[in-house]
């Protein structure tokens, strides 16, 4: 009886919100590249010294995790797993940030 | 040079087609831009195929045989200890662990079907991603709300303690400590968003640099069949073979990418749900 109420209050709210986004706008654009007109080369310049700073940052972040778990695991070899785990998550938060990033300063030439 | 202006995006973000080849024109219309929809709802049918029948034999308790089941099971496994146990506590854990392994499973299957020839992560949508990070939002704070007794509760876990010791302390602690209690508020939101953005912008810029390496075929390619005699002509089958192999190396770096992001955003989810249960001070 209760997974019966649960399934039908998922229905019911899948069903409400499904509706606006039926009401899509269906328009097909062909993307164009705007490039950088003669003159303009603000937007270039300033995501091409944001990527560069971004990924320099993103360098220097991993070498310093890789350097840290590289000297922990020299000291304590048994504990291999539990240094690779966290180096590896230390590793895709660092990678992260510096992909954001990236994809905003691409956005500063795309829009 | 390429003859017509290429997008990067085009075949990473939502569109209104399948497209299969482009120069012999066989794509799959569909009726709007529903591609990404489709593709969520393909992920959901696969783990419901998969998971359920799994969920139904383990019902009664007993170890698992086979492979699927045994993998299955090693995988939440993974999760409840090293995720969840230890961000959220001995106590509480076992509550929000069917919405971790969801959450797990679902960005995870969503990921990986990206790495498909032909398909698109669906999760390369800002949308996709905003809404996944919403759910969080909510579950992390409305526990967080019930676990501190009330809006009041859980505003204090926000304000920071000060030791007023000395006379400058004194003064201008009423506004580090107003200073802070916003900041950590604001860190709530900012949070929330950072973990959409940290998968949308992931997997958008995995595809996006896959498809731009296969671009260089193209772009040397139609060189070469511009004018025969040019440069183009000999370096196209050094640079297709580098780019194979290359993709290659990437797509395997990318599906890295896919399963570490997916358990990224469960982590954080639950390590932010620890921190709202039981807030440091």
């Amino acid at each position: 009886m209760k997974s019966a109420l649960r399934i039908l209050t998922v229905v019911a709210v899948l069903l409400l919100i499904a509706s606006p986004a039926m009401a899509q706008n269906t328009a097909v654009a062909v993307k164009d590249i705007p490039t950088t007109k003669a003159g303009n080369f603000g937007p270039g310049l300033g995501a091409g010294i944001g990527m560069g700073l971004s990924i320099l940052g993103a360098g220097v972040g991993l070498g310093l995790i890789g350097f840290s778990a590289l000297s922990g695991i020299a000291r304590q070899p048994e504990q291999l797993n539990s240094i690779r785990g966290v180096m590896i998550l230390m590793a895709a938060l660092v990678e992260g940030s510096a992909i954001i990033s990236l994809v905003l300063c691409l956005l500063l030439v795309i829009l | 040079m390429a003859t017509e202006k290429i997008d990067p995006f085009e075949h990473v973000e939502d569109s209104s087609h399948f497209e299969f080849f482009d120069t012999i024109n066989w794509r799959l219309e569909l009726g709007g831009d529903y591609k990404f929809m489709i593709l969520l709802g393909i992920s959901a049918l696969l783990l419901i195929a998969v998971l359920v029948p799994i969920a139904r034999r383990a019902r009664n308790g007993q170890p698992p045989k086979g492979r699927l089941w045994n993998g299955v099971e090693s995988v939440m496994e993974f999760i409840r200890d090293d995720v969840a146990r230890s961000s959220i506590g001995e106590h509480d854990y076992k509550r929000f662990l069917p919405f971790l392994w969801t959450l797990f499973f679902f960005v995870l299957t969503v990921n990986v079907l990206g790495m498909l020839p032909f398909s698109a992560s669906a999760t390369a949508s800002l949308a996709v991603t905003a809404v996944l990070s919403l759910v969080s939002f909510v579950v992390i704070h409305y526990n967080g709300l019930v676990a501190n007794h009330g809006v009041a509760g859980y505003f204090k876990t926000f304000v920071p303690t000060l030791e007023r010791n000395d006379a400058v302390l004194k003064i201008i602690g009423p506004f580090i400590i107003v200073g802070i209690t916003a900041l950590e508020i604001l860190g709530a939101f900012i949070r929330g968003f950072v973990l959409a953005v940290r998968l949308f912008a992931n997997m958008l810029a995995g595809h996006t640099v896959l498809f731009i390496m296969m671009l260089f075929i193209r772009m040397v390619g139609e060189s070469a069949l511009a004018n025969p005699d040019g440069p183009a002509s000999f370096l196209f089958w050094p640079i297709t073979g580098g780019v194979v192999v290359l993709v290659t190396a990437l797509s395997l770096l990318e599906l890295l990418v896919a399963v570490l992001q997916a358990f990224v955003f469960t982590f954080l989810t639950a390590v932010f749900i620890g921190l709202a249960l039981h807030p440091e001070h």
